[in-house]
């Protein structure tokens, strides 16, 4: 059998360093502009012009890179590394191909997606992995550069749809985080507790997207081979199925971790990055690599001849490869590791303390301010009925007292006239203090305040309320909150909604107090546009408590809120 | 009805509101067994005297929340049909709705500044007193405020709507006849017309009528 002869192109090796350095730079360039536009709301428009002009040039230059560097990766770290001269042996190199094929493309897949600034109103984001990965695979099977044989057409199949299904899988995976809190916070109406912890996840996301290049890269170092295709030709189907199977498993607990735990998952990157990196190098110096020798020869040719040459070339490949790896993990590390080093020595405040000292202040100071504003209207309002009344009926009083002796008739009609006003009075202070605290509540507690709000309806309400019984209570800055929440919404569904009917439900399970709200009104409540849907849920911030409305246009509308209750 | 002056008790725990009370009724003939300033005290006096009707303030000491209506409630339990009249700051439908709960009639419950319009205070006292039922006329008006578009109460006509507000204040057919300025016989026949339209079966006892009225207004309003 002739000898495999593989085009040894020094090129790409320059590319595949140039390509990495400069998606590094534009993914550091994205982060920069990302802050940028954090502050300014106004560079959108420019923005956008600029994305519409080159919109186009990004996907070709995307889809272009992305397969360049895959082919390159596999001529660098595979081909090339294993066949430094032309040797007489049959190399099968279906599971290297694709181990570093995958590698390379999830790589810079994920700089890509980081890096290129969003496209207004473009095409979905997935079309271009499915272009990179066709175009690799396309290469991969085209074979240009004379991978002519140790390959059946099934092998070849098989390998380009584990490639396309893992590239594609990882893909969705990569997607789900970045765009995180920002659809599902809209849609949730979200609290600004939930924001925050959007936009932090969506911060640590970005570097959490290195993780499965990461993982490629680290599971070809270690020899793993933990993405070896189901390849039939290799007459090792069996335990090929089972690494790939358990490659799948990593990379969904690789994304399932991303997803949930962002900034832990990236600080472990880095760190393994780093010490992978590290390793490989000094490796490398001492004239060995990990790279081949645990995994080198084929199920077809067990006893593999390490080639003249096949040393040094393999340590200083797998040199330069932990050089990028160390690289790699030292650019994450300044976002990742090292803030948390420094708040474990006490340097730098706890990001979450922080965050939650700072809710805690906007929340006290809209606390604070609302209740001035309260007692400025309880002002208003004696100082415009009660009082006035008082003085009306103290000087009718007195006028009653002059005319008594001469007109007796004239002081009984002021007499009168002052009862009239003194029960003019009763009433207005009677809807005041209904005002700030409704007889109900005070007496009976939320539960049976809520009942009586709903019985005062003009439309049916039903309740559904399951809350510990008087004398068992809540605290009672909680159960005004919440009761002027419901009173508010149920005010909303009668007056703006033309509701036909209401539900109100209040659960208290765990500690958390649950109220929903439903009416089957005209729907179209956004929290955003009304004042009154953001003020009831700035009211429930200050116990911690959050608000979630869902109206779409036609209704219903349920508006839930969660408050935390001891 | 009993001879002699009504004995009455007075449950207030204002102090100037309770001695202008019993200051009150004094003046117009009746008998003040006792006056409590909380809602044991209520409880004990009621049980020791027996009067002829408590006069209660909903929210009384201890607890100052409806400790007054607890404590009358406990003594009615024990002493069937003493007779009860609330009085409040506040109407709340539910305190009504609990005070008519044995459906025995002998209730009352008024918003405190009933109390100006002695004659008409004393009125109530006396209906009560002889196993009448009174509403304020404010729960009467938030019963009826409750009520959706489609309601059977809707087919009411305009007269019939007032009769039906004061036959649910607990006034006979000559007040309402007295009041609406009309023949007890045109209030008659609006009544029967009313329970027709409401579905209820029709009484001529001026008590079984108005716990009749009030029990329609305070079931749930039906679905549309």
């Amino acid at each position: 059998m002739p000898p495999v002869l593989v085009d040894r192109e020094p090129w790409t090796l320059v590319v595949i360093v140039l390509l990495t350095a400069g998606c590094g730079v534009a993914a550091v360039r994205a982060e920069h502009s990302g802050r940028r536009s954090q502050g300014s709301q106004g560079t959108r428009g420019t923005r956008a012009v600029q994305g519409a002009r080159y919109g186009w040039l990004g996907w070709v230059l995307a889809a272009a890179l992305v397969g360049a560097t895959a082919y390159a990766a596999v001529q660098i770290l595979l081909l090339d590394l294993h066949l430094p001269d032309s040797s007489s042996r049959v190399i099968t190199v279906a599971g290297w191909a694709s181990s570093g094929l995958l590698a390379s493309v999830l790589l810079p897949a994920g700089f890509l997606a980081v890096a290129l600034p969003p496209l207004p109103r473009s095409l979905p984001r997935w079309v271009l992995p499915l272009v990179a990965a066709a175009c690799a695979e396309a290469l991969v099977v085209a074979a240009p550069f004379g991978l002519q044989q140790a390959r059946t057409l099934l092998d070849l199949v098989v390998g380009c749809t584990v490639g396309l299904v893992l590239a594609l899988l990882a893909w969705w995976g990569l997607l789900r985080l970045v765009r995180p809190a920002a659809a599902t916070g809209a849609a949730t109406g979200g609290g600004t507790g939930a924001r925050n912890e959007g936009r932090a996840a969506l911060a640590a996301g970005r570097w959490g997207l290195l993780l499965p290049g990461a993982v490629a890269m680290v599971g070809d170092v270690l020899g793993l081979e933990l993405w070896v295709p189901a390849s039939p030709a290799t007459g090792m189907l069996v335990p090929a199925v089972g690494a790939f199977v358990v490659g799948l498993l990593v990379l969904m607990g690789v994304g399932a971790a991303v997803r949930r735990w962002p900034g832990p998952t990236a600080g472990i990157a880095a760190l393994a990055l780093v010490g992978v990196g590290t390793y490989a190098i000094a490796q490398g110096a001492f004239g060995q690599t990990m790279v081949v020798v645990g995994t080198y020869g084929s199920p077809r040719d067990p006893l593999p001849v390490l080639p003249v040459g096949f040393g040094h070339n393999a340590s200083v490949l797998g040199g330069i490869q932990g050089a990028m790896l160390l690289a790699l993990g030292l650019w994450m590390f300044p976002s990742t590791v090292l803030p948390d080093v420094r708040r474990l020595l006490g340097r730098a405040p706890d990001p979450a303390l922080t965050a939650r000292v700072q809710e805690l202040t906007e929340t006290r100071a809209e606390a604070v301010s609302s209740a001035a504003a309260e007692l400025r209207r309880i002002e208003r309002d004696l100082h415009d009925g009660a009082q006035g009344r008082l003085v009306a009926i103290g000087m009718n009083l007195r006028a009653a007292e002059d005319l008594m002796g001469t007109s007796p008739q004239e002081a009984t009609a002021l007499i009168t006239e002052a009862r009239h006003a003194s029960a003019a009075a009763l009433e207005e202070l009677r809807g005041l203090v209904r005002g700030i605290c409704p007889p109900m509540l005070a007496d009976r507690g939320l539960g049976e305040a809520l009942r009586a709000l709903a019985m005062d309806l003009p439309l049916p309400c039903a309740t559904e309320i399951d809350l510990p019984e008087p004398p068992e209570r809540l605290d009672a800055p909680v159960e005004s909150a919440v009761y002027f929440a419901v009173a508010e919404l149920v005010t909303n569904a009668v007056r703006h909604a033309d509701a036909r009917t209401v539900r109100i439900r209040a659960v208290l399970t765990d500690g958390v107090l649950r109220v929903e709200v439903t009416d089957d009104g005209a729907g179209g409540a956004d929290p955003a546009a009304g004042s009154g849907l953001a003020g009831v849920e700035r009211r429930l911030a200050a116990f911690d408590g959050i608000l979630a409305v869902s109206s779409p246009p036609g209704g219903p509308t349920i508006v839930a809120m969660e408050v935390p209750c001891r | 009805m009993p001879v002699g002056p009504l004995r009455l008790v007075v449950a207030e725990d204002l102090y100037l509101l309770r001695e202008g009370l019993v200051r009150l009724l004094k003046a117009r003939g009746f008998e003040i067994a006792a006056a409590t300033d909380s809602a044991p005290g209520l409880l004990d006096a009621l049980l020791e005297h027996r009067p002829d009707l408590a006069i209660v303030d909903i929210r009384l000491p201890p607890t100052h929340t409806d400790d007054g209506l607890r404590a009358a409630l406990a003594a009615r339990a024990q002493l069937p049909g003493l007779p009860i009249l609330l009085l409040s700051q506040y109407v709340e439908p539910v305190y009504a709705q609990e005070l008519l709960a044995d459906q025995a009639g002998g209730v009352g419950y008024l918003l405190k500044d009933r109390v100006f319009s002695d004659d008409q205070f004393v009125d109530v006292i006396r209906a009560v007193a002889g196993g009448g039922t009174v509403m304020d006329p404010q729960v009467v008006t938030k019963l009826l405020g409750r009520r959706s578009r489609s309601d059977p109460l809707t087919r009411l006509s305009e007269r019939e709507r007032q009769v039906l507000e004061l036959m649910a204040e607990g006034r006979s057919n000559s007040a309402i006849a007295g009041r609406l300025f009309v023949s007890e016989k045109a209030v008659s026949k609006h009544s029967t017309s009313i329970f027709a339209k409401l579905e209820l079966a029709p009484s001529d006892d001026d008590n079984r009528r108005v716990l009749a009225v009030l029990a329609y207004l305070m079931a749930a309003p039906k679905q549309p």
